[in-house]
């Protein structure tokens, strides 16, 4: 329908996440993701991600061997004798950034069911973002691109407290300390409710896992049902304005049920 | 900074298990029951064409791990962490 073609990773590992593997030993980290971004390059494609963290890391990985090419060289060195080979011009996207490259008037012409009245909390997430001299987007800070993606659909981008707060999973927290990571959530959670938010859009694996597990967490905690944001990954939304059906973006395989969600769409 | 500390030894147990996933599957996060169940029902293979399905994938990424000492690192430390 966007007139992008993917094709799998055939042989891909983890990108490695950069939360525990780069903090922990830089240079497994940074083979890891080289051979990562060789198998695309061999297959004649750019890598696009869907998670910001995965995103994180093969940006920095390709600014790394690009701005030290010594590092590249020890990296060629741990591939010795293996299959691999790597001319480092592959490039990494997310696909928000791909998506986003279209332009906001572009979807907006696509969309058939605008979703008119859904009031959407827009998470952009850490990684997505930072470090900023690392990524393409126009501003440094108040981003608007990912809002105005969620307007171009016909829902309403809302405004809420602490907007660019980590949604607390990333960094290794919600590997380390769950107990840490699920309170930075519900001070995002919280925020949304208030501001009377229809879904939380992510674009990202993990702040997507983070929003979806943690809110039964929560209510198992407090022992009431009282976080159930429907948590939804743009191109669901997206895939709802241009007449897809539920079933068919996974709506119907969440943890958080989306059916309040969809009820107010389809009325 | 953490890798510094990862060196002298100091490492959550959470993240040891992490990274010991990795090792063994070539994914901190692996696939579970639940996931691949979700995938047969949208009508993909059950498992990604990753280091979860391609045998000669995984060795490779296990040897790169066993090259930069990531194996040692993490398996050769006793149990505990911080």
């Amino acid at each position: 329908m966007l007139g992008v073609e993917l094709e799998d990773i055939e042989g891909a590992s983890c990108c490695p996440a950069p939360g525990v593997v780069r903090s922990f030993d830089e240079p497994t980290w940074l083979a890891l993701a080289v051979r990562n971004l060789a198998l695309a390059e061999m297959s004649g494609n750019d890598v696009i991600t869907g998670c910001n963290g995965c995103y994180g890391t093969f940006k920095e990985a390709l600014s790394e061997i690009h701005d030290h090419p010594e590092k590249l060289k020890e990296v060629r060195k741990v591939f010795d004798g293996m299959d691999i080979t790597f001319n480092a011009e592959v490039d990494a996207k997310h696909i928000i950034e791909v998506i986003s490259n279209l332009g906001a008037d572009r979807i907006k012409e696509m969309v058939t069911h605008p979703l008119e009245g859904i009031r959407v909390a827009v998470h952009y997430g850490c990684h997505l973002l930072k470090p900023s001299k690392n990524r393409p987007w126009k501003k440094t800070q108040n981003h608007t691109f990912l809002d105005e993606l969620v307007e171009a659909t016909g829902a309403e981008s809302i405004r809420y407290k602490d907007k660019s707060l980590c949604c607390g999973a990333g960094g290794g927290v919600r590997g380390g300390n769950v107990a840490i990571s699920v309170d930075i959530a519900k001070e995002k959670l919280d925020n949304m409710l208030a501001a009377e938010a229809d879904c939380v859009l992510n674009v990202c694996s993990f702040c997507h896992l983070q929003y979806e597990l943690s809110q039964p967490e929560l209510n198992k905690e407090i022992g009431e049902e009282k976080y159930q944001i429907p948590v939804i990954y743009y191109t669901q939304l997206l895939g709802l304005a241009l007449g897809l059906d539920p079933g068919e973006l996974g709506l119907d395989k969440h943890v958080v049920n989306t059916q309040s969600l969809l009820n107010k769409i389809f009325g | 900074m953490r890798n510094m500390a990862v060196d002298e030894g100091f490492m959550l147990p959470q993240h040891r298990k992490a990274s010991q996933k990795l090792i063994s599957t070539g994914h901190a996060v692996p696939i579970d029951e639940y996931n691949r169940e979700i995938r047969k029902s949208l009508g993909l293979d059950e498992l990604p064409p990753t280091t979860h399905s391609k045998k000669k994938a995984l060795k490779d990424v296990q040897k790169i791990m066993k090259k930069t000492g990531f194996k040692t690192l993490i398996e050769g430390q006793s149990e505990g962490g911080v």
